[in-house]
């Protein structure tokens, strides 16, 4: 083969710059793989399992990346989350939330014949529907009872509740009772009694525990904890597996916590207007999710970030970067920020070197 | 109007055949969380804006980045809109599929794959852009002139916003030159969006703000008709201050959008118009005290919402989960629907995929969202094999 020809070869990253256009997110994946390996550092001699939360990214090709090891399975919020990790060739799925939709638990029965599937109750009536539709396809779906530990949001409130649900599970074929699950949510650092709102939590979940294996019920499994409460949660003697999701692409707002985790995802944006000490992304309220605080700048420096539907603007000292220029930021929330995209752009070493399909977006239902 | 193109009926026969278990059935067995547009509240409100329009001078330009819907924004012009308005290229590419001839990024368009996806279309439809600075209008050019086609340029003039815009003629003028003087693009006139009045609640004051920016905006027309550039468009209003400003002498178009769809925050400026797009949520789980819909922060938006005809106090809105004070007393139990009223609308349908087209209280239709974005180059693929 000629020279020539060589040269003429497509060169793959640049057919992806060519292919680039803004607003788009951006993950890095040496950061990513370094949260993922950091988590299991953290992990190393717990004897916990880690079931990453999917809710954070929606993205197979990333939930592939966090499993092994200690990571044995990922958590959803939602079926059409587990659907599409099932299909991505996930075979280990608990959906942390309550389904109690007729036509949502026929899928998730249906899903329990691809993979291990495992979800949360915290009433009767969709405990028999769930039985009566596993029995009817034939397959046993894994139920942790949901202890509502903190949040006010889903959830029995107290031990007695959990026993009667669990004689309820016992005995619902199709059914295997597999434990409890508390999600105490996010716990910020300068949440005022922090240590008292997570140790109460955590004895909650003891206590249930306690009252569950009293009244012969198995409780393999105590599941919960997100990635603000990773490091109580890893010293808590009662957890055996964490959902933690968002430290394989972290949050700014959690970098006070200092764990070993940086942030991963950017979200790109154009400049598309230049006025004397400001300038006009092309990021908005429909490309980054907020609701942790306003996206952080990259390697340039904002006096003042105002952010409405499709444009940021952005308050700065001279000189301002040109037209056109990209600039990058870390979104402030990441789990809404991927929900409005299709795709996440893949980089390594600052040059992209894929995309792939953020393949649960909108996976609500 | 032309007929839609493949790229929107395909989308709407793909969101029919996904959600094809719902068409036909009653609200309450569509699967939640689910965005429900209700018919009659959507005619309604078009004929409220079209009634409202009827003895403006000026015309309705429907901004359409509200519901990035084809479906609705064919049912604005049906009622009277001229075109319509977009925030982004592949709005205006979606739209002139849907047949709208008349589409106008009411945004700066920036970038070579932007400004040659703009060019292209505009050899298929009346293309329309805004510009706030001399290199835009080079891109421009050079897009247009390398496709062969000619884009309406307009000024964006930064009524109050302080975004995207000019403030002064000082500033417009060379502009407005420039761009009358550059192959491939036709000066049109000025564009602003005084979205800083839509802040203001109180009815009085907030007209009083948009009479100030529209003398601000139809003073810079005149100027630059004075210096021998007439402006043709000068467009600029929102849901807010419609009425207002489309009296007002010199505007010549406005570009509400939300007025189709409403939400809470809308319905605070002109409670005339009502609530169209809702979200379908269920009761996944009932305690004493309160009740968990399955409809949250990624599906209702940031802004959260309010339950219809239950009057719950919201406690908290999490990502997937709503929760709201329900003691004893309220008849509503696991597995009831219930409906969300956004506080802003555009936000919800950024989540979703498609419309749940509602008729007395049963599913007609299934529309699709699109472009849902926010970037979607494969648009400009599209138009690039010529397809």
């Amino acid at each position: 083969m000629s020279s020539a020809a060589l040269t003429s070869q497509p060169d793959p990253a640049s057919a992806l710059e060519s292919a680039f256009s803004t607003p788009a997110l951006v993950v890095d994946l040496d950061t990513f793989e370094a949260n993922v390996a950091a988590m299991a550092e953290l992990l190393r001699g717990t004897g916990k399992a880690l079931r990453p939360h999917v809710k954070t990214h929606r993205t197979p090709e990333l939930a592939r990346r966090q499993l092994g090891g200690a990571a044995i399975g990922v958590t959803c919020a939602t079926v059409g989350e587990a659907e599409a990790m099932v299909e991505a060739g996930i075979d280990d799925v608990l959906v942390a939330n309550e389904v109690v939709e007729p036509g949502k638990i026929q899928r998730l029965v249906a899903l329990a014949r691809r993979a291990q599937i495992g979800v949360a109750v915290d009433d009767r009536e969709p405990i028999a529907a769930l039985s009566q539709a596993a029995s009817r396809v034939g397959v046993t779906v894994d139920v942790l009872i949901d202890v509502d530990v903190l949040l006010h949001r889903c959830g029995v409130g107290s031990a007695d509740e959990a026993i009667a649900l669990a004689v309820v599970v016992a005995r619902s074929p199709g059914l295997r009772l597999r434990g409890i699950m508390g999600y105490e949510g996010r716990v910020r650092l300068g949440d005022e009694d922090r240590a008292g709102k997570i140790a109460r939590a955590y004895a909650l979940m003891a206590e249930v525990v306690a009252a569950l294996r009293g009244a012969d019920f198995p409780v393999e499994v105590v599941s919960g904890a997100g990635t603000s409460t990773l490091r109580e949660a890893l010293a808590d003697p009662t957890i055996t597996e964490i959902q933690a999701g968002v430290y394989a692409l972290m949050e700014p707002e959690l970098l006070n916590l200092g764990l070993p985790f940086r942030c991963a995802v950017a979200i790109r944006g154009t400049v598309i207007s230049r006025h004397p000490g400001r300038i006009v992304l092309d990021i908005g309220r429909r490309s980054v999710g907020i609701e942790y605080g306003p996206p952080v700048p990259i390697g340039f420096a904002a006096d003042e970030i105002a952010i409405s539907d499709e444009h940021t603007r952005i308050a700065m000292a001279d000189p301002l970067p040109a037209l056109g220029s990209r600039l990058d930021m870390v979104p402030g929330q990441v789990r809404t920020t991927f929900n409005l995209h299709d795709e996440v752009w893949v980089s390594r070493g600052g040059r992209l070197i894929d995309r792939w399909p953020i393949s649960a977006r909108g996976s609500s239902q | 109007m032309n007929d839609p193109a493949p790229l929107v009926t395909d989308a709407h026969e793909r969101v029919r055949d996904l959600y094809r278990s719902a068409l036909g059935r009653p609200r309450d067995e569509v699967t939640t969380p689910a965005l429900l547009l209700d018919l009659a509240t959507l005619r309604a409100n078009l004929e409220l804006m079209a009634d409202g329009m009827r003895d403006a001078p000026a015309t309705l330009r429907a901004h359409v980045k509200v519901h990035k819907s084809p479906h609705i924004a064919r049912m604005q012009v049906e009622h009277g809109a001229i075109g319509v308005g977009c925030a982004t290229v592949w709005e205006a590419i979606v739209m002139a599929r849907a047949g709208i001839s008349d589409v106008f990024v009411i945004n700066e368009v920036v970038g070579p794959e932007k400004t040659r996806a703009l060019a292209l279309l505009a050899r298929e439809a009346d293309v329309k852009a805004s510009v706030d600075d001399a290199a835009q209008v080079d891109e421009l050019s050079a897009a247009a002139v390398a496709a062969g086609s000619t884009i309406g340029v307009l000024i964006d003039v930064d009524e109050g916003m302080h975004r995207c815009g000019v403030t002064t003629t000082a500033e417009a003028l060379p502009l407005a030159q420039k761009i009358s003087q550059s192959p491939g693009l036709t000066f049109l006139g000025l564009t602003g969006y005084e979205g800083h009045c839509s802040l203001e609640f109180d009815e009085a004051k907030r007209h009083a703000m948009a009479r100030e920016a529209m003398a601000q905006l139809t003073g810079i027309a005149a100027d630059l008709a004075a210096a021998g550039l007439p402006c043709q468009i000068v467009s600029a209003a929102g849901t807010g201050t419609w009425g207002t400003t489309s009296r007002y002498p010199g505007v010549t178009e406005i570009q509400p959008g939300s007025y189709a769809t409403m939400d809470g925050h809308h319905r605070g400026l002109d409670p005339r118009f009502g609530w169209a797009v809702t979200v379908l949520a269920s009761v996944i789980s009932r305690r004493s005290d309160r009740i968990v819909t399955d409809a949250g922060s990624k599906t209702v938006g940031a802004s959260h919402g309010v339950l219809k005809g239950w009057d719950l106090e919201k406690y908290r809105f999490d990502e997937e989960h709503s929760i709201f004070l329900a003691d004893a007393s309220v008849p509503l139990t696991t597995g009831d629907k219930v409906e969300i009223l956004c506080n802003y609308t555009p936000f919800a349908i950024s989540y979703f995929e498609a419309y749940h087209v509602l008729e007395d209280g049963k599913v007609v239709d299934i529309w699709p969202v699109m472009p849902r974005g926010p970037e979607s180059r494969w648009l400009l693929d599209m138009l690039e094999r010529g397809t």
